[in-house]
């Protein structure tokens, strides 16, 4: 409990932080739901063109994308600190965060909260809620569960491979930009579902970095490819988090000053 | 007017932006990923119905030059120390050099994208060329494809320069290079057929893209090397091009003029 109220503490001095200056909040409130609009229209586009992909209908698919950007600017909202972490390492920041008496993982959530992503998650839950009813779904309880599960792993996903990655920082002291391949890159690559790629690409973004978990095998359970017990495959994006907070724990271990 | 200044200022940009070698390999890796992720999706896309105003080969050439040349084509690049300038009065000292800035910048600008791609293409052809079909980059349609191909990438390059100046100008009236060019940008990039090909637009979107000048920046090279676009279409686009350049660079230069006159440093 004091975990969470320390958290929501900072959270409401970021938020007083982002509103002294509401003409810039406002603009990037804008920003942000441009390149998703971008990248929907290009998903559109395509199937006017093409008609179908695969055995998947439009609605499908917009399901499958409208998780993956929901998830995705989740993430970036609460898991900024992460996001920017070799920003952290650069100023000497993050020692200043471990003479704190409090879980380091915690310290780097509470460091940094992005409020103006949420015109992008606003956007994002439209999108799921238009996609859902249009996906031919018979919805039953269950099934809400399953998609709710979805949304929720695909943020541990994501904040996975920063955490991950973020443990690469104390190595390299800068932000690598290959890393962007598996966050950039993996959102665009599971806006759609994984089966369209070669098998060796679906498999790797199933098992090791689990993308998959979070829309392609449930989804194949939603929409009647799969059975029921594909809706929990959403959980193995758990082991993963455990996983992925094990290597920043053997990153702090060796982590040198750099402030 | 000092054409030798100007290339002093590009030759010297190009010499700092080609050390960074290590951030062109990591350039080098993005962009191999993301070209096998496009020419896996599009496959996927053609498996259900191939009968497109492209063939599925000219996708994949398009993918690839796309990648190779993605730091000239790029609507996202910024040269951040502009932006710096003016928010911060610097600019002032720019002011005092007897030259003009507009042409100083553009040097600047268009060193920034040559020498990124100059580092990035040689290792991403390459490797696409030997790559086996029907992933692989084909040769070009006729030596006349080539042809035309290097010089609209040329002027392509002098062209999304100058959109770039536009862009980089604003921040005089926004104070903010982020904002200022992430609105454009999306728009910029989305018209250039850089999140969906030209090809696969609705008609009435392809027509407004051929009514601006961003398609002219990538979509018409990297179409004409596979001959998607015929020599005689490609031969009239070069009009096009050199048309959007020089009433671009006129704007452009009119709008430095003007903001400048307004300029107000602060400090001492």
């Amino acid at each position: 409990m004091q975990v969470l109220r320390l958290y929501f503490r900072h959270v409401a001095i970021h938020v007083r932080a982002a509103m002294e200056y509401r003409a810039s909040f406002a603009l990037m409130l804008v920003i942000q739901v441009l390149t998703p609009l971008s990248a929907l229209a290009g998903v559109y586009f395509l199937f006017q063109n093409f008609g179908a992909l695969q055995d998947w209908t439009l609605p499908q698919i917009l399901l499958c994308f409208a998780v993956t950007y929901l998830s995705f600017a989740l993430a970036e909202c609460f898991g900024r600190g992460f996001d920017t972490f070799s920003r952290l390492i650069r100023q000497g920041s993050f020692d200043r965060l471990m003479v704190q008496p409090r879980n380091l993982i915690l310290l780097t959530f509470c460091s940094d909260f992005a409020l103006n992503r949420v015109s992008k998650i606003g956007l994002a839950l439209c999108l799921l809620v238009y996609a859902a009813l249009h996906a031919g779904i018979r919805w039953t309880a269950y099934k809400l569960l399953v998609l709710v599960l979805m949304a929720l792993s695909g943020t541990l996903v994501f904040l996975g491979v920063w955490i991950a990655f973020a443990a690469l920082c104390f190595v390299t002291i800068e932000g690598l930009e290959v890393v962007n391949i598996f966050t950039d890159g993996g959102r665009e690559l599971s806006s759609y579902p994984l089966d369209i790629y070669l098998k060796p690409v679906c498999r790797f973004f199933t098992l090791v970095i689990p993308f998959g978990v979070m829309n392609y095998l449930p989804l194949r359970f939603l929409v009647g490819k799969a059975p029921a017990i594909y809706g929990l495959s959403p959980l193995y994006a758990l082991p993963f988090l455990a996983a992925c907070v094990g290597v920043f724990y053997l990153g702090v271990r060796h982590y040198r000053s750099a402030g | 007017m000092r054409p030798r200044v100007w290339w002093a200022v590009f030759a010297l940009r190009c010499k700092n932006a080609l050390q960074y070698r290590t951030a062109a390999w990591a350039g080098v890796c993005t962009q191999f990923a993301w070209g096998f992720m496009l020419i896996m999706l599009y496959q996927a896309f053609y498996r259900s119905n191939a009968q497109q105003s492209m063939q599925f080969s000219q996708l994949v050439s398009y993918v690839w030059l796309h990648q190779a040349f993605f730091a000239i084509v790029n609507t996202y690049a910024r040269d951040g120390e502009i932006g710096e300038m003016v928010i911060s009065g610097q600019v002032a000292y720019e002011l005092c050099r007897p030259q003009d800035l507009y042409f100083i910048w553009y040097a600047r600008l268009l060193a920034q994208r040559f020498a990124a791609a100059l580092l990035r293409f040689p290792p991403v052809v390459l490797v696409a060329l030997l790559l086996p079909q029907p992933y692989g980059l084909l040769p070009p349609a006729s030596p006349w494809h080539l042809l035309l191909f290097l010089l609209t990438l040329a002027l392509a390059c002098l062209l999304i320069t100058a959109i770039s100046m536009i862009m980089h100008t604003l921040v005089f009236k926004l104070m903010n290079l982020l904002s200022a060019m992430a609105v454009l940008s999306v728009f910029a990039e989305f018209l250039s057929g850089d999140i969906l090909p030209v090809p696969f637009m609705p008609p009435w979107l392809r027509a407004v893209s051929y009514c601006l000048p961003f398609r002219y920046c990538a979509d018409l090279p990297f179409r004409v090397y596979s001959g998607s676009i015929g020599l005689q279409e490609a031969a009239l686009s070069v009009g096009v091009q050199l048309f959007w350049i020089l009433l671009l660079g006129l704007l452009g230069h009119a709008f430095l003029s003007k903001q400048l006159k307004n300029v107000v440093v602060q400090g001492g």
